[in-house]
């Protein structure tokens, strides 16, 4: 289970002094039970994507904190890796997030082998494994980033995030910017994965449809807060936050 | 991308002249006729001919030789002394730009005083401080360029760092050195190669314009820029010596200036794509 | 009816691969109706409307006849591009974040709009641009001509070059992907905005990925895959019952939470 308690992200408006900070995440107080799956909507400036960078250990909070099962995971001085094989982060566009170098192999076993202490062979074999489970040929393994189609991309970086077999996955907009018709295989993908994995999703989407199809409990964030946390089991009335409602309309014909 | 590349005239013509200077300064003491030392007082200025293919100058030594070797040591300084400063300037400016905060503010404040020094001044305060020799050239050229090198590098690396692999890279486990050595420096040597290129070009005329001016090397030595010194006492008389090895620079800076700009226009476009 | 658009086996071949992108598409638009195409990337939307456009790139080789009010828009002549393009058809950019000077006021902007194409005094243009506004439907419409365009939201925005194109009286509009770059709150009344273009006799062509999009517009759609049209049919009908497999690939995929939730 993971805590989140107060978590504040303060960043320094340049120029007004010391005193004058903007809060992209005010305070946040966020609960993840294991194997489930959440969404978080909000609108652009909200803090979703601060908190997904907080929460995977890419920056610091300036206040507040987060537990995973009762052991706080703030890195305290150096890099914690450890942080990293327990939650991992999707990114948004499956291209840019992938270096355009590297093989897809070579993509895939890196988390392998920065977090993992395992053999060349059980690498490889493991690297095999997933390209399998991402539904991926294995001819795919030499090509770069580049030779792939979107919805490929997006299954490579499925494939790193997941090779680590991590507690928490977190999606920050990560379906957005794809075809429907590709978004979909990639989030029935993703349900069929959580079955087999076990672990818990955090979907942090706009678009309350696709929060809507991978979730049953969705937060809204606004101005750096959780406003309101719904268990959605098809009923779209449990939603009573005024920005809830409006993301509801809009996809309403 | 190689086809590509060598389908722009620019290009082949670079490089064509590349390999006519590497070629002259590797091959200069099996095809030069003549020592480029040896000093002939009676044989002066002797007309272009058979024995010595551009004549003899004011002391009687073969030209054409002197023009050979003369390559010897624009490249040999040269090559050297940019692998320094490529070398110098890709880890300080990868470091820079990843580790960021106290270390780069640093870094960037270093860089700025030294850009802000003229090559030249630099160079003669070193030269004059440790005295002549090949090694002080190379060193004064790499106290005097650092700076740039290392300032572009950094340029380049906070470009790639802002990109999503990079933060992808991070939640993979990898920590800065692996950042550096495994992301960063494969995406950003492209636009560097290309830099270094027009780079070598801007430390031949370096080494030369310090020997022209007599800074560094030993008197009579066969470097372009110091045949260029010597010549000048022979301005009106026989111009032909300021001609030949002032033309040598031009064409070997050209060379390696016109592969750079246009190794840059190839690259380029493939990388705003 | 008369037609104001036909296109006549219209197809369009990427030169280098001999690759034909558009194939043999025809369909017609009637003076002061509208149609959506519908389609993912690579379905071919996009060179449909470059080519109606006159901007097909230079990699592209079309064949067949655009023809607008009996002139083919393929191999017009440079006179009368002029003459047509800008005034009888304009289009509405899929960014409205971009498609404006920064550094002019808006109301500046539309007013440059009006002094070229018209010969009204400076008072009349002032109230045809508020008019313009409030049917495209912006309030405090003073208040958007005194802005600056990064003062104002996307979806304001794309309303801004849709009372532009309402000004210019054309007969027929095209608007590709106009809502794609904006908010998901901003998109209904974007759309919206479109519908009132329609209801006021403009003709319509809306290029869009978005199925929910094409159910508000609500006018014909046709449904394009690969260069081709898969189904044409009314929005309405399209929502309730697609006919075509890919349809309602489609139709699901873009609702999800309306169709898919216990689905694996």
């Amino acid at each position: 289970m993971l805590e989140a308690k107060g978590l504040k992200k303060l960043y320094a408006l340049k120029g007004k002094g010391a005193q004058s900070q903007m809060p992209a995440v005010n305070g946040v107080d966020i609960t993840l039970q294991d194997g489930v799956s959440y969404a978080l909507v909000g609108e652009s400036g909200s803090g979703k994507s601060t908190l997904a960078k907080l929460l995977t250990g890419l920056i610091s909070p300036s206040e507040g904190d987060f537990f995973l099962d009762g052991k706080s995971l703030v890195p305290k001085n150096k890099v914690d890796k450890s942080l990293h094989s327990k939650i991992q982060l999707i990114l948004q566009d499956g291209k840019s997030a992938l270096d355009p170098h590297f093989t897809v192999y070579d993509s895939i076993a890196e988390p392998i082998r920065n977090l993992l202490s395992v053999s060349r062979l059980q690498e490889k074999e493991m690297v095999l494994e997933l390209m399998e489970r991402m539904e991926l040929p294995a001819a795919l393994l030499k090509r770069t980033s580049g030779e792939l189609s979107g919805g490929q991309q997006k299954r490579v970086c499925i494939a790193r995030a997941i090779s680590v077999s991590p507690r928490i996955l977190i999606f920050d907009e990560a379906v957005s910017g794809l075809d429907v018709i590709v978004r979909k295989s990639i989030l029935q993908l993703l349900k069929r994965l959580q079955q087999e994995q076990q672990c818990t999703y955090l979907f942090i989407t706009h678009d309350i449809d696709v929060a809507l199809y991978i979730a049953n409990h969705i937060f809204v964030m606004k101005d750096g807060r959780i406003a309101e946390c719904a268990v959605y089991d098809g009923d779209v009335t449990v939603f009573m936050h005024p920005y809830s409602k409006l993301l509801l309309e809009s996809i309403s014909p | 991308m190689f086809r590509k590349v060598l389908r722009k005239p620019q290009v082949v013509l670079g490089l064509i002249i590349i390999c006519i200077v590497l070629f002259a300064a590797i091959a200069a003491p099996l095809i030069a006729p003549h020592n480029p030392e040896t000093v002939n007082i009676s044989g002066k200025y002797v007309a272009p001919c058979a024995e010595y293919p551009l004549g003899t100058d004011q002391l009687g030594r073969c030209e054409f030789s002197r023009l050979l070797y003369g390559a010897r040591y624009s490249i040999g300084i040269t090559l050297p002394t940019l692998f320094i400063l490529a070398l110098t300037g890709l880890v300080l400016g990868t470091l820079s730009a990843c580790k960021g905060g106290i270390f780069d503010k640093i870094m960037t404040i270093l860089c700025d005083i030294f850009i802000a020094f003229p090559a030249l001044v630099a160079a003669i305060a070193i030269i004059g401080l440790l005295g002549n020799g090949l090694q002080n050239i190379a060193f004064a050229i790499v106290i005097s360029m650092w700076a740039w090198f290392t300032r572009m590098v950094r340029s380049y690396s906070v470009l790639e760092m802002g990109k999503d692999y990079i933060t992808a890279a991070r939640i993979a486990g990898c920590g800065t050195a692996k950042i550096v050595v495994h992301h960063l420096f494969p995406n950003i040597m492209p636009q560097y190669l290309v830099y270094l290129s027009t780079g070598v070009a801007s430390t031949i005329l370096m080494v030369s314009s310090f020997a022209f001016l007599g800074l560094g090397l030993p008197d009579g030595i066969s470097e372009w820029g110091a045949m260029l010194n010597e010549a000048r006492t022979g301005l009106y008389s026989h111009p032909e010596f300021l001609i030949y090895p002032g033309l040598c620079i031009l064409i070997a800076t050209a060379g390696f200036n016109l592969f750079g700009e246009a190794m840059r226009d190839v690259i380029d476009p493939e990388d705003a794509s | 009816m008369n037609k104001l658009l036909e296109i006549k086996d219209l197809s369009i071949t990427l030169k280098k691969e001999n690759w034909e992108v558009v194939k043999n598409l025809n369909f017609d638009l009637n003076a002061g109706s509208s149609l959506t195409l519908l389609g993912q990337s690579g379905s071919g939307k996009t060179l449909t409307c470059k080519s109606i456009l006159g901007v097909l790139g230079v990699q592209f080789s079309p064949s067949g006849e655009i023809l607008f009010e009996g002139h083919n828009l393929l191999n017009l002549p440079a006179k009368t591009r002029g003459s047509i393009y800008g005034s009888q058809i304009a289009m509405i950019a899929q960014n409205p974040m971009t498609a404006f000077d920064p550094s002019a006021k808006i109301g500046r902007q539309m007013d440059e709009t009006l002094r070229i194409h018209t010969k009204l005094s400076p008072a009349e243009r002032h109230s045809r641009c508020l008019q313009a506004l409030n049917e495209a439907g912006l309030t405090r419409e003073e208040t958007v001509m005194e802005s600056y365009p990064f003062m104002l939201s996307g979806g304001m925005l794309q309303r801004v070059m849709i009372a532009l194109a309402l000004m210019t009286d054309a007969k027929l509009i095209i608007a590709d992907e106009p809502t794609t770059a904006l908010d998901v709150e901003n998109r209904n009344a974007t759309v919206d905005a479109f519908v009132r273009l329609r209801e006021r006799g403009t003709a319509v062509l809306l290029v869009t990925h978005d199925f929910m999009v094409a159910a508000r517009f609500g006018s014909r759609v046709l449904v394009m895959k690969d260069g081709k049209i898969v189904e044409d049919d009314s929005a309405d009908n399209i929502l309730k019952n697609p006919k075509h497999p890919y349809t309602r690939e489609l139709l699901s995929a873009s609702r999800l939470s309306f169709y898919g939730r216990e689905e694996v």
